[in-house]
């Protein structure tokens, strides 16, 4: 017979042992992983140590920091603003570290590469920063607070007020009033206004690298593989619904009318881009700086969202979960008929989608108007930063005549934010496709601006829009009162914004 | 001739055993020392990268979480007002309920999956060699890469899993995508990640079982369920238990990782965890002394499962003595 053979009474204790050890090691990681990397990033600024960094905020909207070019200049490449700017030669050796989003890291590899040719004394180190806006801030501060923040960094509009706030930028209005040729007054003032801090109107924290406005870009063989005919820039949004329904339709699971968020997005929401100017074109407000509130619940809202959300209800989208998920269909893999984007975007579908054939159209017209959603994405220096004369060299460069904003204009990426390159920039006569190229320049006329959020009360914004998306199209929660709810969550992190 | 041979190495030790005795104590004094130094050198640089990484986040976090601070201005105490805010915060709740269901659906199969695959891996069974690759694969493949794969593979349009479902005839649900489903997704992805720690901590269990037990059984004829059950799975208690408490802290972390990516804690919250909630609180909405609350609430939830978990191993000790 074979008796339970167990373990003798050594074993025993050491497992005891190992429990209590276990434990402790189980009850320290709690502390350091539960708030992620919150813990070990804290551990060096914590409390104690945060004297120093609540200069950074004061300085940030203090007229005084006119003396950050003078110290910034004093620790790189010599002079200050008031030397010639574009494009000047760095004598002695500098490097850089820049950090972009990951949908610009190819076309600015090239701008950095051609910086080299023109100044090869300064080396710029280009990485890239998160993929979502939070990830992206979250980067970007960690890096400040380990002492390593980047010279140079993509901001964009919605996120530029809490950067400001934050004390990661630097204000260039005293870097801009010395620089001779190159001034504000070239940009064109509706893309440079997301720049300016809501608390500080006369700094300005970034220049924009692009005029983006929304436009259908359309997949050429999906339409007519649907019988559809192509749009026009003249179309109603009815028209669109429809559309995308029929395509839908003719797809059977194969391809789909209209994707309703951008390729990649997880989770996958409405774009502020998109919801901006459908709720103005109703009559109503997105926030109102006046009385410092969101009316996304409000009735006129309630009808943009209905708009808005109709292709889910009605399958002109695929349901949100097919849409979930890192591996969901994409207008670029040639899956959706239709997909609301800008210019920014397009490099990504250019080649993929030379065989199916593509091109842009206006956004569909809701009482009257094109809906069209604007904003930009810009480059800001790092208020921290210890090259920042080598940092402001190179910006002049970039906006100069032979600078790095004509090389991303001539390969399709922008279009530039300044009056004379909306105007006249070379994007025009760039060959086809897109064919309509018409269509950027009347977009960029009509685009709503994306209003940025004070703070990070921004944030609260895009996770209540997203949680009302969700509940709507998971739950088929009523709009009304999903948006209301939303509303109300965005209204008490305004209130709590300092 | 042999006497005369054995003795100069008796005499020898003889002088030893009497003439110095107090050498060898001495000796064996100095080598304790010796012995002491070399273990404070050795284990040093662990003590402080722990006190470093782990012990000083850890009061940090403590202190942070009676502040409120947003990782850029200065931080003002605010007493309890963190903790306050916590209880009357309902996301908090739904949280620590998600952490609880990702302890409780993915350890105990995690250990069962761990130890079948290593008793199958030590009896050499068939497909042996199909079974090694299966549990070192996830040790290769980074956790982004993971999620990434499993977030295609569970793809309702053309993902594996849905696939085979229809096979035999089941419409898969939108796992990632639904409230009821994606949290048993995302564990099945850190299962899958988990597995080869645990099988490869079974199989060194497994490895230090004296061969003559088996021997023994064999003689008496047990069969292998029986010496499976009376004597592999009492001699790897050691083992299992701490396998177990290295999956609780698994799937207290891991869920963070992957939720991320696969999920971004949705839908509707379905698949945050508190690690993630405190994640999001710090870094989205800028509140480092709420999160470092948050942490501290998951701190003694884990406490309180380390305790019960000792608890009903003590317990399950006596009844197998």
């Amino acid at each position: 017979m074979v008796r339970s053979t167990r373990p003798d009474r050594s074993s025993r204790r050491r497992s005891s042992a190992g429990l209590v050890m276990a434990g402790c090691l189980l009850a320290a990681s709690a502390c350091s992983s539960g708030s992620g990397s919150s813990a070990s990033s804290t551990s060096s600024a914590g409390p104690a140590a945060a004297a120093t960094s609540k200069t950074a905020p004061t300085q940030a909207g203090q007229p005084s920091s006119k003396a950050a070019p003078t110290s910034g200049a004093a620790t790189s490449s010599g002079g200050g603003p008031s030397e010639p700017a574009a494009p000047s030669t760095s004598k002695t050796k500098v490097t850089l570290s820049m950090v972009v989003q990951p949908f610009a890291f190819k076309n600015f590899s090239a701008v950095v590469d051609l910086y080299k040719t023109v100044n090869p004394n300064v080396t710029i180190n280009l990485t890239q920063g998160g993929a979502s806006s939070a990830e992206y801030i979250q980067g970007i501060s960690t890096a400040r607070l380990g002492g390593k923040v980047p010279d140079i960094f993509e901001t964009f509009d919605v996120i530029s007020d809490q950067m400001a706030s934050d004390g990661l930028t630097e204000d260039l209005t005293p870097w801009l009033a010395k620089s001779g040729d190159f001034n504000r007054g070239q940009f064109a003032d509706a893309f440079l206004a997301s720049y300016i801090p809501r608390k500080a109107p006369s700094e300005l924290h970034g220049l924009p690298v692009a005029a983006d406005a929304t436009v259908v870009f359309y997949n050429k063989k999906i339409f007519a593989e649907s019988g559809v005919p192509l749009p026009t820039d003249n179309w109603s949004y009815a028209t669109f619904l429809s559309d995308a329904q029929k395509i839908s339709a003719a797809g059977k699971g194969k391809f789909w009318g209209v994707s309703l968020q951008n390729d990649g997005a997880v989770p996958p929401s409405i774009w502020q881009a998109q919801y901006q100017p459908m709720i103005k074109a109703y009559g109503g407000h997105v926030y109102d700086a006046a009385t410092n509130t969101v009316g996304i619940g409000e009735p006129a809202a309630i009808q943009a969202w209905t708009q808005l959300l109709a292709p889910l209800e009605d399958g002109g989208a695929p349901s949100y979960g097919t849409v979930s998920g890192a591996s969901a269909p994409t207008f670029a893999a040639g899956k959706y008929g239709m997909q609301i984007s800008v210019r920014a975007q397009m490099p990504s579908y250019m080649t993929p989608l030379k065989a199916d054939g593509w091109d842009v159209v206006q956004m569909p017209i809701v009482n009257g108007k094109h809906v069209v959603g604007g904003g930009s994405y810009g480059m800001a220096m790092a208020k921290d930063g210890k090259n920042k004369q080598a940092v402001w060299d190179f910006m002049t460069w970039f906006y100069s005549t032979h600078g790095g904003i004509h090389l991303l204009e001539d390969t399709y990426a922008t279009v530039p934010p300044t009056k004379d390159g909306i105007a006249n920039g070379t994007w025009k006569t760039l060959p086809a496709p897109p064919a309509n190229v018409n269509a950027f320049g009347a977009a960029i006329a009509d685009a709503v601006i994306a209003p940025a959020l004070p703070g990070k009360s921004g944030a609260a914004l895009d996770a209540a829009v997203l949680k009302a998306v969700q509940e709507v199209a998971l739950q088929h929660v009523p709009i009304a009162k999903a948006f209301q709810e939303a509303e109300a969550t965005v209204n008490t992190a305004l209130k709590a914004e300092k | 001739v042999t006497q005369f041979r054995l003795d100069p190495p008796i005499a020898v030790t003889q002088t030893m055993a009497s003439g110095s005795a107090v050498t060898p104590r001495r000796r064996r004094k100095g080598r304790r020392r010796g012995d002491g130094v070399a273990a404070f050198v050795l284990v040093a640089p662990n003590i402080v990268a722990y006190l470093l990484f782990i012990v000083v986040p850890a009061v940090s976090g403590v202190v942070i979480s009676f502040y409120s601070w947003d990782l850029f201005t200065t931080p003002q105490w605010v007493g309890l007002a963190n903790y306050r805010e916590l209880v009357s915060d309902p996301a908090v709740t739904s949280a620590l309920w998600h952490t609880v269901l990702f302890v409780a659906l993915g350890v105990v199969p995690t250990i069962l999956l761990g130890f079948v695959f290593a008793v199958l891996l030590d009896w050499q069974a068939k497909f042996v060699g199909a079974i090694r690759l299966l549990y070192f694969l996830p040790l290769v493949v980074s956790t982004a890469v993971a999620g990434v794969l499993w977030s295609t593979l569970f793809s309702p349009s053309y993902g594996m899993i849905n696939r085979l479902l229809a096979l035999v005839g089941v419409t898969g649900p939108t796992w990632l995508a639904s409230t009821t489903w994606a949290l048993p997704a995302l564990t099945l992805v850190v299962i899958w990640l988990s597995l080869p720690l645990v099988v490869i901590l079974y199989l060194a269990g497994l490895q230090r079982i004296p061969k003559q037990i088996f021997e023994a059984a064999r003689v008496d004829g047990a069969g292998p369920w029986l010496r499976l059950w009376a004597i592999i799975w009492p001699n790897v208690r050691s083992t299992t238990v701490l396998v177990l408490v290295l999956e609780i802290l698994q799937f207290l972390a891991a869920p963070f990782e992957v939720g991320l990516i696969m999920t971004y804690g949705g839908p509707l919250d379905a698949t945050t965890s508190l690690s993630f909630y405190a994640y999001r609180q710090a870094f989205e909405f800028g509140k480092m002394g709420y999160a470092s609350a948050i942490s501290m609430v998951q701190f003694f939830a884990l406490l309180l499962i380390v305790c019960v978990v000792g608890l009903v191993i003590r317990r399950w000790g006596k009844r197998v003595s």
